[in-house]
């Protein structure tokens, strides 16, 4: 029995119960939410280790043979997406300390960031189909109550925006699962990777796929799906937006891949071009839109929506390399986009704005600079830090494949992250203090903020410095995902 | 209902998944529903609108640190 499996989603949800608990208490809340976020990290890594040295792992829930019961499986990307998801959390949590207003923590943040992080996990774990949509709407609804906890009336219109759009993201992914068992009478995943090869007209399975393109594009923030993240992300407290921009869009992502390689895996029906297409879209459009923003937080959020079109570039390729290069993007983005919202959060506590125009001077807190730059050199891909390695295997298999349009587009928009990057640079940190009412505040900023920074700049210099051990997992993930005949053999066994 | 010895109902019987997974999917739409009516709700009454349109604060709403945060010279 895998009963460790369920752990990455156990421990979350029970640190959940005790914040519950102890909601007049904000010590006993922290205390647990850090021994629960160091079980997640510390289950994270084990089930790497497990998966990595004894293969894929699977959990028939209570017992119950696939494809009949709800199966949980860990392969290398859940692995590994679990893990990253602990560091993210455990980041988060260190920071919500000094963050969180104790408003906000009275009306519940702490139990909603680990259902949330429950969520995640769940998704990245479950090996149903219908369990995903279930994980999906535990994540959706921390998310949607995380979004608006402050009130404010930049959340609420956030939050309207995300709200509906999520909700219609929900239904046309229940709508695509309930054809699905029309057609094929299993919603787990491995046996449909057996079943839809069965089905007659290869147009139904391909229109079916479209429902699930465009509803896991919305949430991963596809090229034209996209206008709610901008809209919503900069609007509630830098750690909620933290862990939003580091997770949830990757959430769709993994979503992406997962279907896209195990359910519908690519043929000739067009949708691997399509896919293509929108990666190239959505690169360029996030990386020009973030060049129109004034707002620290607003450019960052463009600039997810850019950097998931160099994951779905990878899918799309579908080649060996292209795909390793996809799962090592997510990695290394995930580190780095947590670690620039949570230094925006600096930012703001060191010059007092989140708004380019009113903030300037930075550069006199040396550590701040050398904090910020490091992750923002990294995202714009700079060698050697983290994704100068996910963008060079990246343009190598675009090369590889003959593509050589994306691999242009791919460079030049690494090139305009530079832009970018260079503005918030310019603005925040090296020209003078714009206004005397701002001036240059000499806040104290609280270690529990500096910390988990510190502790992700490290991780994205380790990621930079010795990229091997991470290619070469990223590299098992993608044989994985290319020949998913293991994932399917381990959960549905000798069952055909 | 399988009679004794026999592996398959005698009758024809509906398929009683389909049934868990919508009862399920109505239990989490009523609740997503509930949380978006008051979440419309309470952005109808602080923004006097529920046209997205119409709502322009998140562009414009300054999030800078508030007076009470900055710190006492």
């Amino acid at each position: 029995m895998n009963g460790w499996l369920v752990a990455p989603i156990i421990a979350p949800f029970a640190a959940a119960a005790l914040a519950l608990l102890g909601r007049r208490r904000p010590l006993f809340q922290h205390v647990s939410a850090l021994v629960g976020a160091a079980i997640h990290l510390a289950a994270g890594g084990w089930l790497l280790y497990r998966v990595h040295h004894q293969g894929i792992a699977v959990l028939h829930v209570g017992s119950w043979p696939a494809p009949f019961g709800i199966a949980l499986v860990a392969d290398h990307l859940s692995a590994l997406m679990v893990l990253i998801t602990g560091v993210v959390y455990g980041a988060v949590v260190v920071y919500s300390r000094a963050e969180i207003s104790a408003d906000n923590r009275q009306r519940g943040y702490y139990p909603l960031l680990h259902i949330l992080v429950g969520g995640i996990s769940g998704a990245f774990l479950t090996g149903d189909l219908f369990n995903l949509y279930v994980w999906f709407e535990v994540m959706l609804m921390a998310s949607f109550a995380l979004l608006v906890l402050g009130r404010t009336r930049a959340q609420m219109k956030g939050g309207v925006t995300y709200v509906v759009i999520n909700l219609f993201a929900t239904l046309l992914f229940l709508t695509g699962l309930g054809l699905v068992y029309a057609m094929t009478g299993t919603l787990n995943m491995a046996h449909l990777h057996l079943k839809l090869r069965a089905v007659a007209d290869p147009g139904q399975v391909a229109a079916v796929s479209m429902l699930f393109l465009t509803a896991f594009g919305i949430k991963a923030g596809l090229f034209p799906l996209f206008f709610w993240l901008p809209a919503s992300y900069h609007t509630p407290p830098v750690a909620v937006s933290a862990i939003f921009s580091g997770l949830l869009t990757k959430v769709g992502v993994y979503a992406l891949i997962r279907t896209f390689t195990l359910i519908f895996p690519f043929d000739n029906s067009g949708i691997r071009e399509l896919v293509l297409a929108a990666a190239a879209l959505t690169m360029i459009t996030g990386v020009l839109g973030a060049a129109a923003q004034g707002d620290i937080r607003r450019i960052l959020s463009f600039h997810i929506i850019s950097q998931v079109g160099y994951m779905v570039l990878g899918l799309g390729l579908f080649t060996p390399l292209a795909l390793a290069g996809a799962v090592f993007y997510l990695f290394h983005h995930i580190v780095v986009k947590a670690n620039l919202f949570l230094i925006s959060g600096l930012i703001r506590q060191h010059g007092g704005s989140f708004a380019l125009d009113r903030s300037g001077g930075l550069y006199t807190r040396g550590l701040l600079a050398l904090l910020f730059l490091i992750p923002a050199f990294s995202l714009a891909g700079f060698p050697p830090l983290s994704g100068f390695w996910a963008k060079m295997i990246l343009i190598r298999a675009s090369l590889d494949s003959g593509q050589f349009a994306l691999a242009g587009v791919a460079a030049a928009v690494g090139l305009l992250t530079v832009y970018s990057m260079t503005k918030i640079w310019n603005e925040a940190f090296w020209k003078p203090m714009p206004t005397t009412e701002n001036a240059i505040v000499h806040n104290r900023v609280s270690a529990w903020m500096t910390a988990p920074v510190v502790a992700l700049v490290l991780l994205t210099v380790c990621i930079g410095l010795w990229p091997e051990p991470f290619v070469q997992l990223a590299r098992t993930a993608a044989e994985e995902l290319l020949d998913p005949m293991a994932y399917v053999y381990t959960v549905v066994g000798e069952m055909r | 209902l399988i009679p004794q010895g026999s592996l398959q109902p005698a009758a024809a019987v509906a398929n009683s998944l389909p049934q868990a997974l919508i009862l399920t999917a109505i239990v989490i739409g009523f609740a997503l529903l509930a949380f978006i009516f008051i979440l419309f709700l309470r952005a109808y009454q602080q923004l006097g609108t529920v046209d997205t349109e119409a709502m322009t604060d998140s562009e414009s709403g300054s999030q800078d640190l508030t007076p009470a945060e900055r710190p006492r010279p």
